[in-house]
């Protein structure tokens, strides 16, 4: 009988406890994380992306990234360097949509970032949307990696 | 509720020291502290775009639920009028808290579900009691329950459905009257004109008739047929709604999902084979945790060097307790019985004809959320097996051997289901990342596709809905521990 019941017995026993600690703001199941910026670009986090800036943060500034989020060591960089980095043209357009901008000079920069690390779906994607002043040449260009 | 005769022994049900009603109030409680748990995940779901925003906006100006009722009497290939109209109730109720009355709306069928599957329970001994948290572990763990939570309909249907399912079953467990018999008509009605498989309402009532339950007189069964009859009339008479057909939807079929190009060039004219499929694969997904959707998803990770633990849990979970209900259904037959006479054989009788009709109405396409009400039956029925397995075993005439191997794969089986029913908050909150995503990328999509021009009228709601669901805190699947996506359900 405890076989067939402890298994359950516990599972219901745990959520108990879990609604017991929501009172007191404990809620282990909804654990939000705060990310930076450039962190929920990095993550895909469409959502976050947008509600931080909605919250005031600065789309074009740059942030940190923790270890093992974009590289193994941390970064400062940009979110649309972040998503560059992660090849995720739809959250490039997330960030475009929401203010950041995509002048000459960061589009460059960010041409040679994705020709870089081979992130060819971002390279479709910035061929779109090239200023029409906007450069080529990457040889001064420093990438975030 | 009913008398003795209803018990899942043919004995006096009496067993154990403490009181019925005290056992029943303990089970009840841990059936609300499941629901209040999945509840709690709903009230962090952000409303979802795909089949949910629309209908939302169109029932924010529909001048009231029964103009919503008319407007979606004639529709090709759906009759669901019943559904719309409760949509904008809600709306209307909401007071332009939309977001909080869909959810709570939502939260409290949840706990309607899970309080009328213990209540047909009858736990009124103390194996019936030990018995229960495997009962209720696989009612939330079984993979159709995911359809009745996961999807953020405005309000969803399916749980509507498999709700009036568990209330007719808990009306046919009662001593029955008047009041019952009006009570399962309309229930009937509401179900029938909320969702097409709201007609499994009608399979429980005269399957519960046919297997003796008290609550269900002949009068509401001919009542209730008359009414089948009547919406028949109104839908392919009077309406001509006629049926769905594979032009409507996808299908999932071996381990692909077809669209229905790919359906017409894969059979043709011919789509007995795919019928049958579809049929087949819905009986085998509710016992057997596969296909799920049609599409065999074990097979498929076999072959992409996918296999995953979650795998082995939710298949070893079904072998364990679809075992249950054979070994029950032939230790019955073998004893001699022939006909229903414990609340379990009643229990087993209407599952069996709730799955079958479930799967007839898959037909055209298989979907894990229309087998959600046969799965609710699904643990009703493994609830009974595990009483009576537990009643039958002597161990101490089996030897320790084979009660220890017994006990091994109980508890095993039990700690697959609970693993499965622990599982929900993880694919609710997967799908809460998703949906709060999809709202970022509304603007583009519908300024594509032109949706915008039909919803210009209402962009403030559109706006203030959009910041609301952007605003929802959601956990990045990036920070669940690892181990979550191995040995939990994904999002198919």
């Amino acid at each position: 009988m405890a076989a067939l019941a402890l298994p359950g017995a516990l599972l219901i026993l745990a959520t108990a406890v879990m609604l017991a600690g929501l009172p007191f703001g404990i809620d282990p199941l909804w654990r939000v994380e705060p990310l930076t910026l450039a962190e929920a670009a990095a993550l895909r986090d469409n959502g976050e992306v947008v509600r931080l800036i909605d919250a005031g943060e600065d789309p074009n500034k740059a942030g940190a990234v923790r270890a093992e989020l974009l590289r193994n060591d941390a970064q400062i960089v940009t979110p649309l360097e972040a998503a560059v980095g992660i090849d995720r043209p739809d959250m490039i357009e997330t960030l475009l949509e929401n203010g950041a901008v995509l002048d000459a000079m960061t589009w460059t920069h960010l041409m040679c970032f994705a020709t870089a690390i081979e992130a060819d779906e971002a390279i479709d994607f910035l061929e779109q949307r090239r200023p029409a002043d906007a450069s080529t040449a990457c040889e001064h260009v420093r990438t975030p990696w | 509720m009913s008398s003795f005769a209803l018990t899942t022994s043919s004995g006096s049900g009496n067993e154990g020291s403490r009181r019925p009603s005290a056992l029943r109030w303990v089970a009840l409680a841990a059936a609300v502290v499941l629901a209040l748990g999945v509840g709690h995940d709903l009230l962090h779901m952000p409303l979802q775009i795909g089949d949910s925003l629309a209908p939302l906006l169109d029932a924010a100006r529909a001048s009231s639920p029964w103009s919503e009722f008319q407007a979606h009497l004639r529709e090709d290939g759906y009759f669901r009028p019943m559904r719309f109209a409760i949509i904008t109730l809600v709306s209307d109720l909401a007071n332009g808290h939309y977001f909080l009355a869909y959810r709570l709306f939502h939260a409290l069928l949840v706990l309607a579900f899970l309080v009328l599957f213990v209540r047909a329970l009858e736990v009124r001994d103390r194996l019936t009691l030990a018995v229960a948290p495997l009962a209720l572990t696989v009612f939330v763990g079984i993979h159709t329950f995911l359809g009745t939570v996961k999807e953020i309909y405005p309000t969803n249907h399916f749980l509507q459905i498999a709700v009036l399912a568990l209330l007719a079953l808990n009306l046919a467990q009662s001593k029955g009257g008047l009041l019952v018999d009006v009570t399962l008509l309309v229930a009937f009605t509401i179900a029938a004109l909320t969702l097409e498989s709201g007609l499994l309402v009608w399979v429980v009532i005269v399957s519960a008739w046919i297997s003796g339950m008290p609550g269900v007189s002949r009068r509401a069964v001919i009542g209730v047929t008359a009414l089948v009859g009547g919406y028949a009339l109104l839908r392919f008479g009077i309406f001509g709604t006629g049926l769905p057909t594979v032009q409507e939807r996808s299908t999932g079929f071996l381990l692909e999902a077809l669209d229905p190009p790919q359906i017409r060039e894969r059979f043709g004219d011919n789509l007995l084979p795919l019928y049958i499929y579809n049929v087949a694969s819905s009986i085998s997904s509710v016992l057997f945790s596969e296909p799920r959707s049609g599409v065999w998803v074990f097979v498929r990770a076999i072959r992409g060097g996918e296999l995953a633990p979650r795998h082995f849990i939710q298949i070893g979970a079904s072998l364990f307790a679809t075992g249950l209900l054979l070994t029950y259904v032939v230790a019955r037959i073998r004893s001699g019985i022939r006909r229903p006479v414990t609340l379990a054989d009643r229990h087993m009788v209407i599952f069996a004809v709730v799955l079958a009709a479930s799967a007839a109405m898959s037909y055209v396409y298989t979907k894990d959320e229309i087998m959600s009400t046969a799965g609710a039956f699904y643990a009703l029925a493994v609830a009974g097996a595990a009483v009576y397995f537990l009643r039958t075993w002597p161990p101490h005439a089996r030897g320790w051997q084979a009660t220890a191997v017994v006990c091994v794969v109980c508890f095993a089986g039990s700690a697959a289901w609970a693993t499965r029913a622990a599982g929900v908050h993880h694919v609710l909150r997967s799908q809460a990342f998703v949906q709060r995503n999809d709202w970022t990328r509304l603007d583009r999509e519908w300024n594509r596709d032109g949706t915008w021009e039909r919803y210009r009228a209402q962009e403030a709601l559109v706006r203030e809905l959009r910041r609301e669901a952007i605003s929802t805190r959601v956990v990045n699947p990036r920070f669940e521990p690892r181990w979550m996506e191995r040995v939990f359900d994904i999002n198919y």
